[in-house]
């Protein structure tokens, strides 16, 4: 079978029935689906519990997973409801044939390509940044005025572009919370967004804490692109990093200070920027988004000519390097 | 940090003792983050770097007497194909360097230097 | 066997000691002496050799943290102390007189050493100086035409550290 869903902290009844539900929908439809509990192009991920949150938190940035649970908390893209049911099973997995290529390589992360499959094409679309908190805090950081933003069943963010800083209660935008997660992910059209009283922003300052409005605005747009690019930008244009993101206060993960990297010192497109890097093509995309929307990428030098200095450094360099990191991490 | 009275103690110092000891062809007194605050010479060295690059000696000297618990560290020797320089504390914030161009004074070299020292010490 | 060593150099007080404490195994050895010139009013200590700390790889191999004397005048010690080094981190004090000039004067003092390895540059205490932010920064590497990480950092939060060491193996690779 091309196509091939792996599971991670299901239940082994829920495994058991959904090994049934695919068989079915195979035969009724011609899908050509089989489930693995390690290896696959897609997941399915149970959120409900702990061991599937923490899976959820460090690997939604760069496979395709599926959320399956009571209700969909995490606004995922790929959403499978409990208790499994056949019609919902079949839905799913065909939504996925359009959108996933069968690959002979089984591993669990994406495959990387350097050419663009018209197949590879189709997946990405114009990513609105308008449409999410990232585009909210945009637009009030260019008014200039303070603003309440409030989404249902979360705590209340206050925006002051002022002090460059959004007021919440305590945490830690690398936690990646279900409520951090909603706030990321939700559609702009769901937030309320009312006028802060100046006179109150004392007060505000002294009982909440301020994060960098420029960290919610990087996570926001990590979160909400889904591997879609910036209306405006295409995969053939080039670009460069002017500087680097301040990874002292925005979240960041390895794989991204490696994109930075190569990203400021070579003016490259975001295919050969995955040629050189092997991360995954969305994944770099969700990066490049987060670099505009901070003003990180040089637009003007965007030019159709790709510019690259490849470095050649010995294994035995590479092995002390990550030999470094590795240390670094431990 | 020293008075310029001190100033010249010092220099007189080193003048006796380069005149008493023919062999020390140059002595200067530093602190010991590197600033020269006293010296006499009958060369022609630079000894506004020696006084720095001697500060760093000197710490280190004393650094590893620390690290081997060795008590105090009581002098450094430089032995060089033309001559012999040496690193020794007058007090906590000073050192005394002395340099000969005579590969075999270094017995006495560090016994004019320390005494020297000490008597710079007790004038301080 | 080759040494293998990353360099903290920067101004007096930007942190290196304390960068290199961060993620040192071993109490970082240092020689410092008391300042007895100006800079008493800002610290009363200064390193007049290097301060040294290390990490234990996993093959057994040692990685030696070297941090240079911040003054000027014990620049001959930045050059032994660079010599064979994988890289340079500078840190800057944002709080100081003219962090930019500093800045520039590393940049000088160590651009062939740049060149062949690569450096990240940790800007400290701006949360007691907020000039120059990291865009002035950026802006004099750019007019340099140096495409190196500015970062602004804690260098008492390890993480921080941390981060600028994998910004500077990241380099490295690419």
């Amino acid at each position: 079978m091309p196509y091939i869903l792996a599971t991670y902290a299901l239940e082994k009844s829920d495994r058991l029935f959904m090994k049934s539900m695919i068989e079915m929908a195979n035969k009724r439809f011609g899908l050509q689906w089989s489930l693995d509990d390690l290896h696959g192009q897609v997941t399915v991920v149970d959120i409900d519990t702990e061991e599937g949150r923490s899976f959820w938190k460090i690997n939604s940035a760069r496979k395709t997973l599926i959320a399956y649970a009571q209700t969909n908390t995490y606004l995922a893209p790929f959403f499978l409801e409990k208790p499994l049911k056949v019609q919902l099973v079949t839905d799913l997995l065909k939504k996925l044939t359009c959108k996933i290529s069968p690959t002979s390589t089984l591993s669990i992360s994406y495959p990387s390509t350097v050419s663009l499959s018209s197949q590879a094409s189709s997946l990405i679309v114009d990513y609105k940044p308008e449409n999410y908190l990232a585009g909210l805090l945009k637009n009030i950081l260019s008014e200039g005025k303070p603003y309440i933003l409030q989404l249902t069943g979360t705590p209340p963010l206050y925006v002051v572009p002022d002090d460059q800083m959004c007021y919440t209660i305590d945490i830690d935008l690398s936690d990646n919370t279900p409520t951090q997660q909603m706030w990321m992910k939700s559609t702009a059209n769901l937030f309320s967004k009312s006028p802060l009283d100046n006179t109150k922003l004392d007060l505000i300052r002294h009982d909440f804490v301020g994060i960098d409005i420029n960290a919610f605005i990087w996570v926001s747009t990590l979160q909400s692109s889904n591997g879609n690019l910036l209306t405006g930008h295409s995969l053939t244009n080039t670009a460069q990093l002017k500087e680097w993101p301040n990874f002292s206060i925005l979240p960041y993960d390895s794989t991204q200070i490696q994109l930075a990297a190569f990203m400021s010192k070579n003016i490259a497109s975001i295919p050969r920027i995955s040629a050189n890097t092997r991360q995954p093509i969305p994944h770099i995309i969700n990066f490049y988004n987060a670099c505009v929307m901070l003003d990180l990428i040089n637009i003007e030098k965007i030019t159709q000519e790709i510019s690259e200095t490849t470095k050649n450094i010995s294994t035995e360099k590479k092995s002390l390097l990550q030999s470094i990191l590795q240390r670094l991490l431990k | 940090m020293l008075s310029l009275e001190q100033q010249q103690l010092l220099n007189t110092k080193l003048k006796t003792l380069l005149e008493h000891s023919e062999e020390i062809s140059a002595a200067l007194v530093t602190t010991v983050d590197g600033h020269l605050c006293a010296m006499h010479q009958q060369r022609n060295y630079s000894l506004d770097r020696l006084a720095t690059m001697g500060s760093s000696l000197m710490s280190l000297g004393d650094t590893i007497t620390a690290e081997l618990k060795m008590g105090n560290c009581r002098n450094l020797i430089s032995e060089n194909e033309s001559g012999i320089v040496t690193f020794m504390h007058i007090n906590n914030l000073l050192v005394l360097i002395t340099i000969t161009l005579q590969k075999n004074a270094l017995g006495l070299l560090l016994a004019h230097s320390r005494k020297a020292a000490e008597e710079m010490a007790k004038l301080l | 066997m080759k040494e293998i060593k990353l360099v903290f150099t920067g101004s007096m007080g930007a942190g290196k000691t304390t960068a290199i404490s961060a993620l040192s195994e071993i109490p970082v050895i240092n020689t410092d002496v008391s300042a007895t010139d100006e800079v008493i009013a800002r610290k009363a200590t200064t390193t007049v050799a290097l301060d040294y700390g290390e990490m234990t790889l996993s093959d057994g191999q040692k990685l030696r943290l070297y941090g240079t004397p911040g003054q000027q005048r014990f620049a001959y010690m930045w050059k032994i102390l660079m010599q064979g080094a994988l890289g340079l981190i500078i840190l800057v004090d944002n709080a100081g007189e003219n962090p930019l000039g500093d800045l520039e004067l590393y940049l000088n003092h160590f651009h062939e050493d740049i060149e062949k390895t690569t450096a990240v540059i940790g800007v400290t205490r701006m949360d007691l100086s907020k000039k120059p932010n990291l865009a002035a920064y950026n802006d004099f590497l750019r007019k340099r035409n140096l495409h190196l990480p500015v970062f602004s950092v804690d260098v008492r939060r390890k993480q921080n550290v941390i981060m600028m060491v994998q910004a500077l193996v990241a380099m490295l690779e690419y």
